[in-house]
């Protein structure tokens, strides 16, 4: 009854509906189109379910931290998560209260986001500068030129070293780069397909035993 | 000649990886070559249980439900891989994951290693924690962690962009070892000048069958070899005009 | 099916490694007993360790053997030597052909089952087998009894009722080993015929102790066998000995004197052990055996049966011959038994005289009371065992420098778990100074141009934003445009330089805006850009319809594109088949263009992927990040995208086509940009060059 319970059924389920919404998606018959939509509305649903999860998993593990030296940037965190959850209740609740929430999007969270994604860019160039500091491959030269490359490629510079430049790049962006990138997604694909194949017949079981 | 492809796809890989099954049963499994970012993993478990403090696996952003399933799935599979382990030598590791549908599919693979161990109660809430479901924050996050908690050793293994830079920026910042897997190409690119093992591209995929070497997963990675190589030979018949 | 060893997984029948856990599987056939390895179906014995691996048939034993003489019957003493150890060798030799199969182990389904399984004979030696006495007696009295002891051997515990007529003994074989037996140099025997119930030598002198109580059970009626009736009447009297025996029979319960049977009354039974239980034992008198063994006259019964049947049977046998010669007249003393002369290999066993024996004590307590010959408790069994004292010796320095050692340790306090610090790595040379340095440059280049015009570039050119501009400026009014806005905060600060001109100049064309994104903040960063384009915030209604978040992805966007009116509008709450704008716009059929935002790859191919499913006849545009132009650069390459902004150059090419007044803004940024790619160029050159003379760190 354990393994029924445990095993049998859910893969049962998954394998089951997995192959209805690729049928759905492959086969053009109306029936099966609708079953695929609503399958996928129900994953819709359960999923959405799943960030109440998230934020009550936020929640716990920051309240532990909160206790522990430097937990005051827990303590902050709990808060906005707080009051996003309780301004974006208020807008939906209280159309009048939107504004509130417009204000707290544009003027905090926006420029957080912002200021991280920001960091990335200093990241990268420190990145960039210590690139030969722990690899010395051929990989890493070509690596390295194809960096300059773009970059001063991507420069609106005065004529001819911008054009030369602008040329080169083009040419390294559709050729050289564009090969590896294909290979790289067709390889990635394959990999994909197969761990696809492996989850829809049942032989990988990521949510069972 | 749209419609078929995609049947003609699926139809020729469930026969490749019929036939791998096939012939796995009739001899050894077929071993796989060597994946730095991978192969350090057990001993770095051991260092773990020694010095007391957790490995951090970033499972990244991916989601369940979207284009990057299967990254997520691989990166599960990974973790997976080691969470006997961890849990045998009493460590269990810090998985930090960006999205909230992977959140119960992680904490699931431990709490079955723990239920296996015969000691559910100890299953720790906190071993996986969402971080953000912004990338951007998401790393900022994972990079805290890495930055504030003691960690031994950290894995990156999932779907990121370019804010995977600034979480091996900060591992490097504090001179633990990482282990990279990416299949993206704004990762990749931000990624490689970092001080870590990297696992390119498809290589990812093969993180379940280097970790867990269970046989579906090198009977996979070799349909995957196989499935390659008919690609190339499709690709070289058109470039040379004989299809 | 073959079920794993390792972790139990059914695997199809010829598989050699599980298919779950990848471990081999036992191959078909058989496993050795001894060592465990498999072996082929046909093999015999184990590739490994060669032990058997079926077990050997039983060998037939022979049809024909050689005759040997038949043994005697009776009490063990053979008068003729036995052949050797023919039959001993036989039962040897079969003891070995059954050894494998008492090995065999009893694994089920590993082992073929051998077709017969074999059955272990036990061949009975001829001199056993003779032993068993036909019984011959008509008279039921004398009938064996089913009970293994023999009647006489129980009259001596119990009462015995009165003697019943017997009838004379049948005249039965006299066992073969008995036959030749000399009766020893014994007094001449009285000229009278030895009396045929005349008391066996070895019982003379035997006295039996007076019988406690019998408080239970009756007796039963036993009937005296026909050889003891006859021994009584024909019992010569027995010549006194030359002291008074100690009778033998000390210890047994005497059982009343109405139930002693007639041969028995004569004996004197010596008072019982239990009221004296330190007495001394009466001495054994020395008998001659020979003498006292019945005669040829008298039936003896035989002693051992083989078979199931009783070991001792009261069978009556004819009297041997040694018996016969039995002195007529036994001591008066003995009851008229006459003493055997002991035989020169008996001699040793004979209790010396004159030496007082030791009467072995009686068990007073417990259920054993009444018994003697026990174990006495004393030395080794009542005292708890003690090691014996160790000798005192020097410890040797070895065991003394451990013992100190342990001492050690055991004094030392308990240890503690480290407390959980926050391990801060060694920092790396040049780290911090590092960080500091690029992070100087950086700011250095992004915000020198705000200071200092730098006319280092040139203007900016980017083919595919022209394109993209043509194809809106051609798009009549009043269009529905379908805008996926796939980008959020953390990418507004680019991508508003590149939707920017885009949203307005669709904005200028008089397009009705339907926003839709699979983003979640993606609604709220379009307000905020919408609300900034917008000229007249009024006509916000009349011009644009946000119509929120689409969860799952591309199944949201087949969704979406298939029933645009039946979504909601975000910031009204009105179902957009209410809206004015969405008057006629029920899904992608019904829409002009669409516009995808993308900053990240997936997004832009979810989208044309499920538009090109929908409806392949809309004209797609894009606006992407720079980080994305790589991979877009295909769909434009294939006709799939009419047009394409890219990054902040093509934002702004854009806007100097649409002159919208920012220019001066995007000039800040590009030059902020230029300068900053410049100087991550340098610090790449710069750091190679250092690390490449400076050897590599580890």
């Amino acid at each position: 009854m354990d393994r029924l319970v445990k095993r049998i059924l859910p893969t049962s389920i998954a394998v089951g509906t997995g192959l209805l919404v690729l049928l759905g998606y492959l086969l053009p018959v109306p029936p099966l189109a609708s079953v695929r939509d609503e399958l996928i509305r129900w994953a819709v649903i359960i999923a959405a379910f799943a960030f109440i999860l998230g934020f009550f998993n936020l929640l716990r593990v920051h309240s532990g931290r909160a206790r522990k030296p430097g937990g005051i940037y827990s303590v902050i965190l709990i808060l906005t998560a707080l009051t996003s959850l309780v301004l974006t209740l208020a807008a939906l609740l209280i159309p009048s209260l939107r504004f509130l929430g417009d204000w707290w999007f544009r003027y905090v969270l926006s420029p957080l986001q912002a200021t991280v994604a920001g960091l990335i860019a200093f990241v990268l160039a420190v990145a960039a500068f210590r690139l030969l500091r722990h690899r010395r491959e051929a990989g890493v030269l070509v690596f390295l030129v194809a960096a300059l490359v773009v970059l001063l490629g991507t420069l609106p510079l005065p004529a001819p070293a911008g054009n030369w430049l602008a040329n080169l790049r083009t040419w390294w962006m559709n050729v050289p780069a564009m090969a590896g990138m294909r290979g790289l997604l067709i390889g990635v694909g394959l990999g994909v397909l197969l761990v696809g194949l492996r989850v829809l017949t049942g032989s990988d079981r990521p949510y069972s035993d | 000649m749209t419609s078929i492809l995609p049947w003609l796809l699926i139809i020729i890989a469930l026969g490749v990886l019929l036939w791998t099954a096939i012939r796995a049963r009739r001899g050894p499994v077929p071993s796989t070559r060597p994946l730095p970012a991978f192969d350090g993993l057990p001993a770095e478990l051991g260092h773990s249980a020694e010095s007391g403090a957790p490995i951090l696996f970033t499972l990244g952003s991916g989601t369940v439900g979207g284009d990057r399933t299967l990254t997520s799935i691989a990166a599960l599979e990974t973790l997976e891989g080691v969470a006997d382990a961890a849990v045998a030598y009493g460590t269990p590791p810090i998985v930090a994951v960006g999205d909230p549908t992977i959140l119960p599919l992680a904490e699931d693979i431990f709490l079955r290693a723990w239920n296996r161990r015969g000691t559910p109660e100890r299953y720790n809430p906190t071993t996986v924690q969402f971080i953000g479901i912004q990338p951007t924050v998401y790393a900022a996050g994972v990079a805290d962690l890495l930055l504030h908690e003691r960690a031994h050793a950290h894995v990156l293994i999932g779907s990121m962009d370019e804010e995977a830079a600034l979480v091996t920026h900060a591992a490097e910042g504090r001179g633990i070892p990482q282990s990279v897997a990416a299949d993206r190409l704004p990762a990749l690119g931000a990624v490689y000048p970092a001080d870590a093992r990297l696992a390119i591209g498809e290589e990812l995929y093969a993180g379940p069958a280097r970790i867990a070497a269970l046989p579906r997963y090198i009977r996979s990675l070799r349909a995957q070899d196989v499935l390659r190589f008919l690609v190339v030979f499709l690709i070289l018949m058109k470039v040379l005009g004989l299809w | 099916m073959i079920y794993c060893p390792k972790c139990g997984t059914a695997n199809r029948q010829g598989s050699k490694f599980c298919n779950e856990c990848g471990a081999p599987l036992p191959a078909t056939g058989l496993r050795c007993p001894m060592c465990g390895a498999m072996n082929p179906a046909g093999n015999l014995y184990c590739d490994r360790c060669s032990a058997r691996l079926i077990p050997a048939e039983r060998v037939p034993p022979e049809e024909e053997k050689p005759e040997r003489p038949s043994p005697p019957k009776g009490i063990s003493l053979p008068s003729v030597p036995l052949g050797e150890e023919e039959w001993l060798s036989e039962l040897r030799a079969e003891a070995l052909d059954l050894a494998p199969e008492e090995e065999t182990p009893g694994w089920p389904g590993e082992l073929e089952a051998p077709s017969e399984p074999p059955t272990p004979e036990v061949t009975i030696p001829e001199w056993l087998a003779e032993l068993e006495v036909p019984a011959a007696s008509p008279t039921p009295e004398a009938q064996p009894p089913e009970a293994a002891i023999p009647e006489w051997l129980v009259e001596l515990e119990a009462p015995v009722a009165p003697p019943t007529p017997e009838a004379p003994p049948p005249e039965s074989a006299i066992p073969e080993w008995l036959v030749g037996l000399e009766a020893p140099a014994a007094p001449p025997a009285p000229e009278a015929p030895p009396p045929e119930s005349a008391i066996p030598e070895w019982l003379v002198g035997l006295e039996a102790p007076a019988a406690p109580p019998a408080p239970e059970a009756q007796p039963p009626e036993a009937a005296i066998p026909e050889w003891l009736v006859g021994l009584e009447e024909t019992v010569p009297e027995a010549p006194p000995p030359a002291e008074k025996p100690t009778p033998p029979l000390a210890g047994i319960p005497v059982p009343p004197s109405g139930e002693i049977p007639e041969w028995l009354r004569d004996v004197e039974f010596a008072p019982p052990i239990q009221e004296e239980p330190s007495a001394q034992p009466p001495p054994v008198a020395e008998v001659d055996v020979h003498a006292g063994m019945p005669s040829a006259s008298t039936t003896v019964p035989p002693i051992l049966v083989v078979g199931e049947e009783e070991i001792l049977s009261t069978a009556p046998a004819e009297i041997p011959d040694w018996l016969k010669e039995a002195p007529a007249e036994a001591p008066p003393e003995y009851g008229g038994l006459v003493p055997a002369e002991i035989p020169e290999w008996l001699r040793p066993l004979q209790p010396r005289e004159g030496v007082a024996v030791e009467e072995e004590p009686t068990e007073t307590e417990g259920f054993l009371s009444g018994l003697r010959g026990l174990l006495p408790i004393g030395k080794g069994l009542d005292m708890p065992a003690t090691a014996q004292p160790l000798l005192p010796r020097a410890p040797r320095p070895a065991a003394v420098a451990r013992a100190e050692l342990l001492q050690g340790l055991l004094s030392r306090p308990l240890i503690t778990p480290p407390t959980a610090e926050i391990r801060e790595a060694p920092r790396q040379s040049g780290w911090v100074l590092t960080r500091f340095l690029v992070g100087v440059i950086l700011l250095a280049a992004i915000l020198l141009p705000m200071l200092v015009r730098l006319p280092l570039f040139g203007p900016p050119t980017a083919p595919t934003a022209e394109a993209l501009f043509a194809t809106v400026n051609h798009l009549p009014g009043n269009t529905p445009v379908l805008i996926a806005w796939e980008y959020g905060p953390a990418e507004s600060d680019e991508m508003d330089r590149v939707a920017g001109p885009l949203i307005e100049h669709l904005l200028r064309r008089e397009a009705r805006l339907i926003v839709v994104s699979t983003r979640m903040e993606g609604p709220a960063a379009a307000e905020a850009l919408l609300a900034s384009r917008l000229v007249d915030p009024s006509e916000r209604s009349e011009r644009i319809a946000n119509l929120g978040y689409l969860p799952g992805q591309a199944a949201g966007v087949r969704e979406a594109l298939g029933n645009l009116g039946g979504r909601t509008e975000a910031m009204t709450g009105l179902p957009a088949s209410q809206l004015d704008i969405m008057a006629d716009v029920h899904s992608i059929a019904d829409v002009g263009m669409v516009v995808i935002l993308a900053a990240q790859p997936d997004d832009l191919k979810t989208w044309l992927e499920q538009i090109s499913v929908a409806n392949p006849n809309v004209p797609v545009v894009a606006g992407v990040s720079a980080r994305i132009e790589l991979i877009s650069t295909p769909y434009l390459a294939a006709g799939q995208l009419r047009g394409m902004v890219a990054g902040l150059t093509g934002g702004a090419v854009y806007e100097r086509q649409l002159d919208t007044g920012w220019g001066r803004e995007y000039e800040y940024y590009l030059t902020s940009l230029g300068m900053a790619q410049l100087a991550i160029a340098a610090l790449t050159v710069i750091g190679a060059l250092i690390f490449l003379v400076g050897g590599r760190k580890r």
